[in-house]
């Protein structure tokens, strides 16, 4: 019984290395526009040197890429000299490329040369709002401590962001919260915000008439967009990446994420870049809303599936042996309730270094495998717990076999609370699936994510529908279980 | 025979049965009546191995009942309680033949004695294939005695067997009770708390309040020369009961 149990999550986890494997180059880009845009024009260019290119979208922060790309997960993605010299190899120096690509060797890692354009941080504020006030430059930020700063989390927490940006500046703003990004945008034009941070390349200040607060002690790093990519890459691989070296300025840049905004669609970017490049590319189809859906749900049904039938095979067993009083019964309670408290989000985080995991599928799976954990434990327990004194004295002068017991009397009784817990466990990974798109592990929450960074509704309902109504099917596909598990003398009702 | 040698049990401080020395009659019916908390279910708890004595030992037929010997002993037992002791996702058939199917007994052989223990406690065998939700009080209590008397047991123990059953019903349920008993010619114990059921059905009556064994003897002897105030209280509130 054991053993089987063992087997079944191992082959569980195997299958989902197996959808991860394949031949294909791995892209990856970060939570924003623009990083989609470049990935997107790289596949691109793979894609004509006639490479297999997956690109995953929209994967997380700087350290999540960082360490999918040293892990394997991925091998290339785009990034910006002075997060590299800032973030990730934390140590003083000029940010050239030259001298970055002989730090970055010694992890395996290689650099492009520059593409071309510099998106530093920046501080903006809507015209009018600095206008009335009078503010031009950071350091007019100190005359008006209490402006409402609304600032994306990485900028909060990065070694050249916020904290050493202000004691730089002498600033001491009493309203500065964390945002998102794209939210970010719409707090500050809602007038919710009055100055939020910003990348210098972002179409949003054009597109807005955003005021750039002048950095006139020359706080902010350079950030020179590149590739960083894996040494063991093929060369014809490198080779196309680097063909995108020197080719983008700044205003081209904005340019292109205005389209990729306006149009909700990045590979529409990419053909812009393309076409102005005098490279027609051949592989401009898009993908067919149809085509994304059935790829997002498939996707999102096997990350539910494969953790929900690992929380049965696991959960059930442990409920039965929490369903007996002890201590050891109320810590088996007692630490999947405490899992249930960590914020989604904040288990993926805690899940992603873990060795043998990493940023995959497999990583999201063992999250939502602990998530559906509680219910099941709780439930099937609780289930064995309410069974009342009668029947147990039943069985026991009866002098059932323990087993007998458990399997023909006790399991049947406590089902339709175990059922209820399984229930409840699908329904919360359904939702919590669509939190797998931040480590790229796909599903529903692609769309939604993409359409929280471009700000439209349309593109989050793409994936927040289906999902809901995923969440909905769901429930009645077990309302249906039910009637073939439940033992039909516990449905019905007294004449 | 059964026999209490000091046998008491304590819920840590509440004392359920003070040490209590006891010997029951084989193939005879032995009631033991008292109000709740008296002790009486305690004693057939005992018996069954539901609960171990905190103080004494039991004898049955001549061994002293310990853990080991349970699982044969119970093999001998029927044990049948006031309500809700069917296994309710089972039918009345499947909770009859459970214990037969688990010990691979001869199912043509079983199939007979479940008919012929029908016939003795008048469940008309068109509800055997019914669910316990779908029966009657009476009925569920003929069910439950059916299963408790599949293997014949040589020990037949009754926690207030017709107590959540109404008046009608448990007076069928008493007559039919009655020539079972006398049929069957086992050892029967039998806990209530009516006198009804007393006199009706005890060869021997077992009265306790508190703990404590008051006075035992056959029905007569305790309505006529009760040993204590307590007996005659008992038996007059009952009484009053009846005629008010």
């Amino acid at each position: 019984m054991k053993t089987a149990l063992f087997s079944t999550v191992i082959a569980s986890l195997l299958a989902a290395r197996a959808a991860d494997a394949g031949e294909a180059i791995v892209l990856g880009s970060k939570k924003f526009t623009e990083s989609f845009v470049l990935s997107e024009i790289a596949k691109r260019s793979l894609e004509e040197a006639g490479f297999q290119v997956e690109h995953r979208r929209g994967m997380g922060g700087t350290i999540i890429l960082w360490e999918a790309l040293r892990q394997g997960s991925i091998a290339a993605y785009p990034e910006y000299t002075g997060t590299v010299q800032e973030e990730i190899l934390k140590r003083p120096m000029v940010p050239s490329v030259k001298a970055l690509r002989q730090e970055l060797a010694q992890y395996g890692i290689g650099i492009t040369d520059e593409l071309g354009f510099n998106n530093t941080y920046a501080l903006v504020m809507t015209r009018s709002r600095a206008s009335h006030l009078g503010i031009q430059k950071i350091g007019d930020l100190s005359k008006h401590p209490e402006l409402r700063l609304g600032l994306t989390h990485e900028f909060l927490g990065r070694r050249d962001g916020w904290e050493p940006l202000q004691r730089r500046y002498e600033l001491n703003m009493l309203n500065v919260r964390g945002i998102d990004h794209t939210l970010g945008y719409v707090a500050l034009l809602n007038g919710e915000i009055d100055v939020k941070d910003a990348y210098t390349t972002d179409a949003k200040i054009a597109e807005n008439d955003l005021v750039v607060l002048a950095d006139d002690l020359k706080f902010f790093p350079q950030y020179r967009a590149v590739f960083l990519f894996r040494l063991d890459t093929p060369s014809a691989a490198i080779t196309a990446l680097r063909r995108l070296e020197g080719t983008l300025t700044e205003v081209k840049m904005i340019h292109l994420n205005e389209i990729a905004e306006q149009t909700k669609d990045y590979s529409s970017a990419a053909d812009a870049y393309f076409k102005q490049s005098g490279q027609a590319s051949r592989f401009s189809i898009s993908e067919s809303f149809a085509h994304r859906l059935v790829r997002w749900t498939v996707r999102h049904l096997m990350l539910v599936s494969l953790s929900l039938a690992a929380a049965i095979a696991i959960g059930i067993p442990l409920g039965i042996y929490a369903g007996r009083p002890g201590f050891l019964s109320e810590i088996i309670l007692g630490l999947t309730g405490i899992i249930q408290t960590i914020p989604a989000l904040a288990l993926l985080a805690l899940l992603v270094p873990i060795p043998f995991l990493g940023i995959r599928p497999v990583t999201a799976i063992v999250a939502l495998f602990l998530y559906g954990l509680l219910p099941i434990v709780r439930n099937t327990a609780t289930g064995l717990r309410d069974i009342p004194p009668q029947i147990r004295d039943a069985a026991e002068v009866l002098d059932l076999k323990p087993q007998t017991r458990l399997m023909k009397i006790f399991l049947p009784l406590a089902s339709p609370s175990i059922l209820d817990g399984i229930k409840t466990s699908a329904i919360i990974n359904i939702g919590s699936a669509t939190l797998a798109a931040l480590i790229g592990a796909g599903g529903l929450g692609e769309p939604i994510i993409s359409g929280l960074n471009l700000n439209d509704n349309t593109t989050i309902l793409e994936g927040a529908v289906p999902a809901a109504l995923l969440a909905i099917a769901g429930q009645g596909f077990f309302s249906i279980m039910d009637r073939f598990i439940i033992p039909r003398g516990l449905r019905l009702r007294p004449a | 025979m059964i026999l209490f040698h000091q046998v008491g049990k304590s819920f840590g401080r509440a004392v359920a049965l003070q040490p209590t020395d006891l010997g029951i009659a084989p193939n005879k019916t032995t009631v033991l009546i008292g109000l709740s908390g008296s002790g009486k279910s305690t004693i057939l708890r005992l018996i069954s191995g539901l609960l171990v004595p905190t103080t004494g030992w039991i004898e049955i037929d001549g061994g002293k009942l310990t853990r080991n010997k349970l699982p044969g002993l119970r093999r001998r037992m029927g044990y049948v309680i006031q309500s809700g002791d069917l296994f309710p996702h089972l039918t009345a058939r499947q909770n009859i033949l459970l214990v037969a199917q688990e010990l691979r007994l001869g199912m043509d052989e079983m199939a007979s004695r479940m008919k012929e223990l029908c016939g003795l406690t008048k469940l008309p065998s068109t509800l055997l294939d019914r669910y316990p939700v779908e029966l009657s009080g009476g009925e569920q209590r003929r069910v439950s005695l059916i299963r408790a008397l599949m293997l014949k047991p040589d020990i037949l123990l009754l926690d207030e067997p017709m107590g959540a059953l109404d008046p009608m019903v448990r007076a069928g349920l008493l007559l039919d009770l009655k020539s079972l008993f006398e049929r069957l010619k086992t050892t029967v114990i039998l806990v209530t708390h009516d006198l009804v059921e007393a006199a009706r059905l005890g060869d021997w009556v077992v009265l306790l309040n508190a703990g404590r064994i008051v006075q035992q003897g056959p029905y007569a002897e305790l309505s006529v020369c009760p040993a204590e105030p307590f007996v005659s209280e008992f038996f007059h509130a009952q009484r009053e009961e009846v005629e008010s």
